[in-house]
This record gives structure tokens, C-alpha cells and sequence, in this order.
């Protein structure tokens, strides 16, 4: 039997050590990615998502399910990696390593029919937003964040966050908007630039 | 510009009403710059799903209920130790235990087992107690004696001259005789309240160190069973 977040909750506070482990395994992945998201390497997301369940299991009677046990756990993975970014004093969003080999690559593919070729160009976009997610102010991010990758609700971004419906909506809007005009403007210049590339060596 | 533009957001994210759905569709059917603002909305959404994140493996390390603890897992310093602590507290209570029985009349008393009488080994044994029975039975012989020549010294003696033990007269005899009885039955029955006073507080003394001596066994038993092959004190 599947016990919902709630239920699970509710046995962890009662001393359930087993029903802490399950909320872990249930929600370790999503709190990774958004982690890794906000600050850009594996490593410190790993860390994060450790400290982000020691956080929750310690404030697990200060849980009153005002929020879905999500929102509460993404709200406290936020404030780490806020922490971590200031105090680590690293710069947020690092690249990922530049240059894979095409063999690497070929067994990445997301899927049998997805081609070389496509998998370079998938790559080149995920950098492409990488780069410009990190260009966002702090708000739009988390909401664009929360929103795109984690489907929470105006609504619970609005909770989590502290901030009006109407911001949230505004942020995502000025968020989206920003990042279309650069990811235009990036795929404007690399398309260039192979055009370029190709005149040069053809020629 | 279209002020409309913001509330393209709920629109785009199927996150409004029906009734503002509806205003909202008919606005973008006649605005052709709500039409590329959506439009451009959707490529750019398209455009986050290609950001991955790398392969995630647990990180966690399940939180594991504590287990009780046997006395099986201790180790052997701990249980030597908790001996040593359980022949103390043994000791202290048997101690207690002599220390607090009513007080005996005072024959009994005078002749009750002092400290200096138990044997100096760690352990009592049977030959230890006959040893000391003995000498308390010795004890308690030299002071009936003296009670009775106390007791005798004391007795009536109407009759007897103190000059003379020998009966001058049949009635002399007689009353010397009778003396004598009520003497010796005052005798007797100081007796045997003492062995009854003797006998309770060897049975007492007794009991109390035939426990400590069970408890030492069943402690030395259990770290003799338990301890590690390799004579080592710690795991």
C-alpha cells in the first residue's frame, strides 16, 4: 500500500524511521534536480540534498501541512542553496565541462531514435539555458524553477516564496520573456557561427 | 504594446478560470502581438525541457531504528565492571540488611557474631560457619556459666546458711532443694532464650552471605561463558 506524503509525515513525527526513509526515496530526485539547477554542480547538489532531509527530519514537528510536504521541502533546498552560494562564495550556475567525446555522447542518447546529431544539439541547448537561467535574477529563477521543472501552482510558488499572485506571475512572465530574447539571440549566433564555419571550409 | 500581455501567463499555463480563459482567447484571436508573446512563450518553455540534469544516485543513507541493545553485545570491560558494581551493591546490602535486624536481648547481644569472627577469604564457606558456630557456641557456654553462677549468686536462699552447705535438718534439705530447682529452671530458660537469639542471628548472617555468594557465581559464570576466545576486554 502507497501511503501519501501526509501519512508518511505524520508516522516520521511519531518516531517512524522507516516512513522518513520512504518521503527520502520519494523525493530525493526532485529535490537533487532543482538543487542542481540552482547552483550548477552535482557535487553541491548532492550535498544540498543531504542536508536539505537532515533539515527536514529535524523540523519535522514544526511541519504543520500548511503547505504540501513538497513545497516545504523545496522551500528549505532554495534556502540552502542560498546559503551555500553566499557563504561557499561560489558563483552559482557553473558550467558544465565543455567538450565530450562523440562516442560518450552516443550512449547518452535519451532514446534509440534520437541521433547524434540530435543529442549535440540537445546538449547545446541545455548549456544554452543553463547560461541563461544564471543570468536571471534570483526571483524569476526560483519561480521559473519551481514552475517549469517541479509543476507547482501559482499559487504554491506564491506561498513559498512570500510573495502576491500577481508577482509570481509577473516574475514568471519577465523571466520568460528574458530568457527567449537571449536563448533567440545565442541561437542566432551560433547559427552564425557555423554558417561561418562552413564558408570557411568550403571555400 | 498590449496590457494584456501578463495575463497571457495563467493562459499559457492552462492556470485560470474558465470565464478569464474564455476573455483572454478571444482577445489573442484579434491581437496579433498576444499571438507572437504565447507563441514565443511555448518555444521558449520548449526550450527549458532541454535542460537535463546529470544521473542521480542516492545519496541518502537510510536512517536505521535503533536496535535494543543486549547484554550479549557488551563488552567484556562493561560486564566486568557491572559486577564488580552488583558484589558491591550485594555487599552493602547485606551489610544494610545485618546492620537493620531488631535488636536481641542482651545475652543475645553480648554474644552476637562480631565483624572481627568472619573469615578474611572472598568467599564463605560451610567449614567457615561450622568454625564460627563453634566459637560462638564456646562463647555463649562461658557466658551461661557466668549467668548461672550470676543467677545463683542472686537466688533466694532463705535456708542455706552461707557458712554451710551441708543440711542440717530434712527440712533444711528440702528447702535447699527447692532453691536449687527454681535456680536451674531460671537457668534453663535463659539458655535456651539465648540459643534462640544465637540461632536467629547465625540463620540471619547466614542467609546474607549465601546470597552475595550465588550472586558472585552467576557473575563469574556469565564471564567465563561470554568471554571472547581471544581473551581480548574489548570488541
Amino acid at each position: 500500500m502507497t501511503r501519501t506524503d501526509e501519512e508518511l509525515v505524520a508516522r516520521a513525527t511519531a518516531g517512524d524511521l522507516e516512513s522518513f526513509n520512504q518521503l527520502v526515496a520519494r523525493w530525493e530526485r526532485p529535490i537533487h534536480a532543482l538543487a542542481y539547477r540552482t547552483l550548477g554542480r552535482d557535487e553541491d547538489a548532492r550535498d544540498v540534498v543531504q542536508e536539505a532531509f537532515l533539515r527536514a527530519y529535524r523540523g519535522l514537528r514544526g511541519f504543520k501541512g500548511e503547505a504540501k510536504f513538497s513545497s516545504w521541502l523545496y522551500r528549505i533546498t532554495l534556502n540552502l542553496c542560498r546559503d551555500w552560494v553566499r557563504c561557499e562564495r561560489r558563483a552559482a550556475l557553473v558550467q558544465p565541462p565543455e567538450g565530450t567525446d562523440a562516442v560518450d555522447l552516443a550512449d547518452e542518447r535519451a532514446a534509440p531514435t534520437e541521433s547524434v546529431e540530435e543529442l549535440v544539439a540537445r546538449r547545446e541547448m541545455s548549456k544554452a539555458v543553463s547560461r541563461a537561467m544564471a543570468e536571471l535574477p534570483e526571483e524569476q529563477r526560483h519561480a521559473i524553477l519551481l514552475k517549469e521543472y517541479h509543476g507547482l501552482t501559482f499559487q504554491e510558488i506564491a506561498d513559498m516564496l512570500g510573495c502576491p499572485l500577481s508577482t509570481v506571475k509577473t516574475r514568471l512572465y519577465q523571466g520568460l520573456s528574458v530568457l527567449r530574447r537571449r536563448l533567440e539571440r545565442q541561437q542566432a549566433e551560433e547559427a552564425s557561427l557555423r554558417r561561418a564555419t562552413w564558408e570557411s571550409s568550403s571555400s | 504594446m498590449c496590457d494584456e500581455r501578463e495575463r497571457l501567463i495563467g493562459y499559457v499555463y492552462d492556470e485560470c478560470d474558465p470565464d478569464e480563459r474564455q476573455v483572454i482567447a478571444d482577445h489573442v484571436a484579434s491581437c496579433e502581438t498576444c499571438q507572437q508573446e504565447i507563441s514565443g512563450l511555448r518555444r521558449v518553455r520548449e526550450d527549458l525541457l532541454a535542460w537535463d540534469v546529470p544521473e542521480y544516485e542516492s545519496v541518502w543513507r537510510p536512517f536505521v531504528p535503533p536496535r535494543a541493545v543486549s547484554w550479549r553485545d557488551l563488552p567484556v570491560w562493561a560486564l566486568a565492571a557491572a559486577a564488580v558494581l552488583l558484589l558491591l551493591a550485594g555487599g552493602a546490602g547485606g551489610a544494610f540488611t545485618y546492620a537493620m535486624l531488631p535488636h536481641r536481648p542482651v545475652l543475645a547481644a553480648a554474644a552476637a557474631p562480631r565483624p572481627a569472627v568472619i573469615p578474611a577469604s572472598d568467599v564463605v564457606r560451610a567449614a567457615d560457619l561450622d568454625a564460627l558456630e563453634a566459637r560462638l557456641t564456646e562463647k555463649l557456654q562461658n557466658e551461661v556459666d557466668a549467668r548461672v553462677k550470676l543467677v545463683a549468686a542472686h537466688a533466694p536462699a532463705p535456708a542455706i546458711e552461707p557458712a554451710s552447705d551441708v543440711a542440717t535438718s530434712p527440712e533444711d534439705l528440702r528447702r535447699q532443694v527447692q532453691t536449687l530447682r527454681v535456680t536451674l529452671d531460671r537457668v534453663s530458660k535463659a539458655q535456651d532464650q539465648l540459643s534462640k537469639s544465637v540461632y536467629a542471628d547465625l540463620m540471619s548472617f547466614g542467609e546474607t552471605q549465601r546470597r552475595i555468594e550465588q550472586g558472585n557465581n552467576y557473575i563469574l559464570t556469565s564471564l567465563v561463558k561470554h568471554a571472547p576466545a581471544d581473551g581480548s576486554m574489548g570488541r
